[in-house]
C-alpha cells in the first residue's frame, strides 16, 4: 500500500496554482478513505458459495481494474518524463509482464519486496532533499491563492478516484493480518512522505510546482558532487513501486479469480 | 528359503557372497579349518585394512577357537559376545546385509553352524584433513572436510562435545548407497526439520549420488523457481557447528568434502568466521564492504550501460566528456562491448576453474594481459569498460557462495540496463527482490531477519552482537518463522 503512495506521489500532477493545497486535499482525502475503510476492512470474509463467487467476479474486476490504471498511468507520467525513450506499449507489456511474475511469487513476496522498495524510495528521496536543499525558501510556500476552495474540491474528487490500494486492501482483507493496522500505517506513512515531499517541491521550486509533475521537476534541480541530476533515480524506485503495486493488483485479481471459479487458497501476510 | 539367507556352511556363504556380487574382483575370501570349526573370512580390498583384520579379527579367532572345543555356535557365541574384538560390529541377517558392511570397510567372519558376524575394519585411503581450498580465513581453524565421512563426522564431533549433538547416517543412490550422515542439536532444531529432511532423503529417487549438489535440489522447497537457494554447502567443520548451534541441520555425504546446511537464509552469505574474531565496529565495516561488493557484482554494468545510454544526466560534465572519448573510437555500442567482456569474463572464470593448475599462469597471462591489454589498444573496448568489468569481477569473488547468482544476473541487468535504462533495471529488480523475499524454505523466509524485519535478529544482519548479548541471548533460526 505505500508502493501505492509512492507511486502516486512520484507521478502527482496538480491541478491548479498550488502545490500545497492540492497535497492537502490529497491528504484528506486519505483520512475520509481511512474512515470510511476502516469498517469495511474488518468485515469477514464473504461465506456462501453463490456470494462469494459473486463478490470474487466483482473482485476480481475491481483488482484487473486497478491494475491496468497502472500501468496506463506508468506509461503515461513515463512519456512525459523521457519522451525520447520509452514507448506506452513497451511499458505496459514490460512493467505488466513484470507485475504478473512477481504476483505468481506470491502476495507475501510481493509485500515484502514493497518494504524493500518504499525504504529505497526513503533512501532516494532523502538524497533528493539532500541535493536540493540549498535551494528550499520558505517563502515560496505562499497559501494565499486564487479560488483555494474549487482547487481543492476538484484535487480532493480526483484523489479519492485514484486511491486504488483502498478497495485492494478491502479485497485482499483476509490475506493480511492485520488490515486495519496497515490501513493506519499507509495514512500515516501516505500523509508524512505527501507532506514532506509537497512542501519541499513548493519551497524549491516555487509557483513552477503547480506545473508538470513536482516530483519530476525537483528531481532535475536536485544535485550532488557525484550525480548530477536525480531523473533516472527517481525514475529507478517510482517503476519499482509501480511494478511492485500493479503486482499487488495482479495477485488480488488472481485470488478473487480463484475465489469467483470456485478455488480458493488462504496465506496470510501482515505487511503493508 | 531364500538365497541369501545366511547358511549354516561357511562355505555357501562365501559361494553366496561371490554369485551376489558377480566374482568381484576386489572380494578377498578366506576359509580356515579353526580346531574342528569351519570358518571363512570376507572383505573388500581398500576397503578393509589387512593390518587390522589381521590383529583385530584373525588372531583373536585362532584364540577363541580351542576354547569352543569344536562347536562352532560355541566359537559364534564367544565371537560376538564372549569377546570384544572392534567396538564397530554388527550382525548381518542376511548376505545382502553382509555385502553392503563389506563395502563400508567391514571384515565379515562366516562361522559353521553358527552364523556372520561383522567387524569395523576401515582402512581405505583417504585425503588428509587439510585446508578448505575455497572459504579462506584469517583467524578461525585452517582445517576442512576431506572426502571420507567418517573423517568428517569426527571433525564436528571434535567441536561440538555434547550428548545431544545427534549424527544419523541415512542412505541415498540406488546403485551407490552413498551414506549420508545429518547432524543437528537435540535441543535446538526444530523436530518438524529433523523429519522433513529425513523424509526427502529417503525419497531420493537416484541412482547416484556422487555430490552434495546433487541432493540440493532434493531438500528446496520450490526446485527451480527460486533465484536463490535455501540449501547451503560449507567444507569448514566449524561453520557446520556454528550452524547447527543455531538450529539448522548439517549433511556430510560421503565422498564429497561439502555439507550441505538447510535451512539457509540470504544474510548469512555475508557472515565469515572472522567476524567472531573482530571487533563490532570493523564487522560492520567488512559486512557493509560485501553487501556493496554484491550490488557492484550483480548491478554495476549494467547500470553503468543503463546511465551512458539513456540517462547520461546524471554524470557530471567531466566524467561524461572523459566517458565520450573514449567510447568514440570503439565500433560497437556500449552495450554489445559490455556484453562481449562479460561473456568473455565468464569464459575466463570457467577456464580458471577446469584448467590444470600447471597452466594456471598461462590463462592468467592470455585472458588479463593478451586479450584485455591487446583489446583496449586495438579499438575495441573501452578502458572505462575493462575498468568496470575488472571493478564488478574482483567484487563478485568477495561473496563465493552467491557467485552462480551473480554472474547470470549481471548479464540479466544488462540486458535491462542496455534495453530499457532504468526503466528495465526497475522491472527486474522488483521481480528479483519477489522471488528472494517470496522464498520460504519450511515457514522460515530466505531473506529474513530484514524482509519480514524481525527485531531480535536484525543486529545481526550489519554487525555482530556484543559480548553480553551474545551470552544472554541465543537466536534459533526458527526464531524467524513467520
Amino acid at each position: 500500500m505505500l508502493c501505492f503512495a509512492v507511486w502516486r506521489l512520484a507521478a502527482f500532477r496538480p491541478e491548479g496554482d498550488s502545490l500545497l493545497i492540492c497535497g492537502a486535499a490529497d491528504l484528506c482525502a486519505a483520512g475520509v478513505l481511512f474512515l470510511a475503510c476502516l469498517p469495511l476492512v474488518k468485515l469477514p470474509t464473504v461465506r456462501g458459495r453463490v456470494l462469494s463467487r459473486v463478490t470474487g467476479g466483482i473482485g476480481a474486476a475491481v483488482s484487473a481494474g486497478i491494475f491496468a490504471v497502472m500501468l496506463w498511468e506508468a506509461a503515461d507520467s513515463l512519456r512525459y518524463s523521457f519522451p525520447d525513450f520509452y514507448s506506452a506499449p513497451a511499458v505496459i507489456a514490460a512493467a505488466g509482464a513484470g507485475a504478473v511474475y512477481c504476483a505468481s511469487m506470491g502476495l507475501r513476496g510481493c509485500a515484502r519486496a514493497a518494504c524493500a522498495a518504499v525504504v529505497m524510495t526513503l533512501v532516494v528521496l532523502a538524497l533528493l532533499m539532500a541535493g536540493a536543499g540549498e535551494r528550499f525558501e520558505a517563502d515560496r510556500l505562499h497559501l494565499a491563492v486564487r479560488d483555494a476552495r474549487g482547487q481543492f474540491g476538484r484535487e480532493f474528487l480526483r484523489a479519492l478516484v485514484r486511491s486504488g490500494e483502498i478497495p485492494l486492501l478491502v479485497i485482499l482483507r483476509g490475506e493480511v493480518k492485520a488490515p486495519g493496522k496497515a490501513l493506519a500505517v499507509w495514512l500515516g506513512g501516505r500523509a508524512l512522505l505527501s507532506g514532506v515531499v509537497m512542501t519541499f517541491c513548493a519551497g524549491v521550486l516555487g509557483e513552477f510546482s503547480a506545473l508538470g509533475i513536482p516530483v519530476d521537476s525537483l528531481s532535475s534541480y536536485s544535485r550532488t558532487s557525484v550525480i548530477e541530476r536525480f531523473d533516472a533515480l527517481v525514475l529507478l524506485v517510482w517503476v519499482l513501486c509501480t511494478v511492485l503495486g500493479a503486482a499487488g493488483a495482479a495477485a488480488g485479481a488472481i485470488r478473487c479469480g480463484k475465489t469467483a471459479l470456485g478455488r480458493t487458497e488462504i496465506a496470510q501476510s501482515d505487511h503493508t | 528359503m531364500d538365497k541369501y539367507t545366511v547358511s549354516p556352511q561357511a562355505g555357501e556363504n562365501i559361494d553366496g557372497l561371490c554369485k551376489l556380487m558377480g566374482g568381484s574382483a576386489d572380494l578377498n575370501t578366506a576359509q580356515a579349518e579353526l580346531c574342528g570349526v569351519r570358518c571363512a573370512v570376507a572383505s573388500i580390498e581398500g576397503m578393509a585394512s589387512a593390518e587390522l583384520i589381521s590383529e583385530l579379527v584373525l588372531r583373536p579367532l585362532a584364540a577363541l577357537a580351542p576354547l569352543a572345543e569344536g562347536d562352532g555356535k560355541r566359537l559364534y557365541s564367544l565371537l560376538t559376545e564372549g569377546a570384544l574384538l572392534t567396538a564397530d560390529r554388527k550382525l548381518p541377517a542376511d548376505l545382502r546385509e553382509a555385502a553392503s558392511l563389506l563395502f563400508s570397510g567391514f571384515a565379515v567372519v562366516f562361522v559353521e553352524g553358527g552364523g556372520a558376524a561383522a567387524f569395523g575394519v576401515q582402512g581405505y585411503d583417504r585425503k588428509a584433513v587439510g585446508e578448505p581450498s575455497s572459504e579462506h580465513n584469517i583467524m578461525g581453524s585452517q582445517e576442512g572436510f576431506c572426502e571420507a565421512l567418517r573423517s568428517n563426522i569426527s571433525l564436528v564431533r571434535r567441536r561440538m562435545k555434547t550428548p545431544s549433538l545427534r549424527l544419523e547416517m541415512l542412505t541415498a543412490g540406488n546403485k551407490t548407497n552413498t551414506d549420508i550422515c545429518l547432524c543437528y542439536l537435540s535441543d535446538r532444531a526444530e523436530s518438524s526439520l529433523i523429519c522433513d529432511i529425513k523424509r526427502r532423503i529417503r525419497s531420493v529417487g537416484l541412482d547416484a549420488v556422487l555430490a552434495s549438489g546433487t541432493l540440493k535440489p532434493f531438500l528446496e522447497e520450490k526446485e527451480g523457481v527460486g533465484l536463490f537457494s535455501e540449501v547451503s554447502a560449507t567444507e569448514r567443520p566449524d561453520v557446520v557447528c556454528a550452524k547447527i548451534n543455531e538450529g539448522r541441520a548439517a549433511l556430510l555425504i560421503d565422498g564429497t568434502p561439502f555439507a550441505l546446511i538447510c535451512p539457509s537464509l540470504f544474510a548469512e552469505n555475508f557472515r565469515t568466521v572472522d567476524d567472531a574474531c573482530s571487533k563490532p565496529y570493523f564487522v560492520i565495516l567488512m559486512r557493509l564492504i560485501r553487501y556493496i561488493a554484491f550490488f557492484f557484482a550483480v548491478m554495476f554494468p549494467g547500470i553503468y550501460v543503463a546511465v551512458a545510454n539513456y540517462h547520461p544526466e546524471m554524470l557530471t560534465l567531466k566524467l561524461l566528456l572523459n566517458l565520450t572519448a573514449s567510447e568514440r573510437s570503439t565500433p560497437y555500442s556500449l552495450f554489445v562491448e559490455m556484453l562481449i567482456i562479460t561473456v568473455l569474463l565468464e569464459l575466463m572464470k570457467e577456464a580458471a576453474v577446469r584448467m590444470p593448475k600447471a597452466v594456471g599462469s598461462a590463462i592468467s597471462i592470455a585472458g588479463g594481459l593478451v586479450i584485455g591489454d591487446a583489446a583496449v589498444k586495438s579499438g575495441i573496448i573501452s578502458s572505462p569498460l575493462l575498468i568496470i568489468v575488472g571493478l564488478t569481477a574482483t567484487a563478485s569473488f568477495v561473496i563465493p557462495g552467491l557467485s552462480q547468482q551473480i554472474s547470470a544476473l549481471r548479464l540479466v541487468y544488462i540486458c535491462a540496463g542496455g534495453t530499457a535504462g532504468f526503466f528495465g533495471i526497475a522491472v527486474v529488480s522488483a521481480m528479483v527482490m519477489t522471488n528472494a523475499a517470496g522464498m520460504n524454505d519450511r515457514g522460515i523466509p530466505y531473506t529474513a531477519p530484514l524482509l519480514p524485519f524481525i527485531r531480535s535478529g536484525a543486529a545481526d544482519i550489519l554487525s555482530r552482537k556484543i559480548r553480553r548479548r551474545l551470552e544472554q541471548e541465543h537466536t534459533v533460526v526458527s526464531d524467524y518463522r513467520e
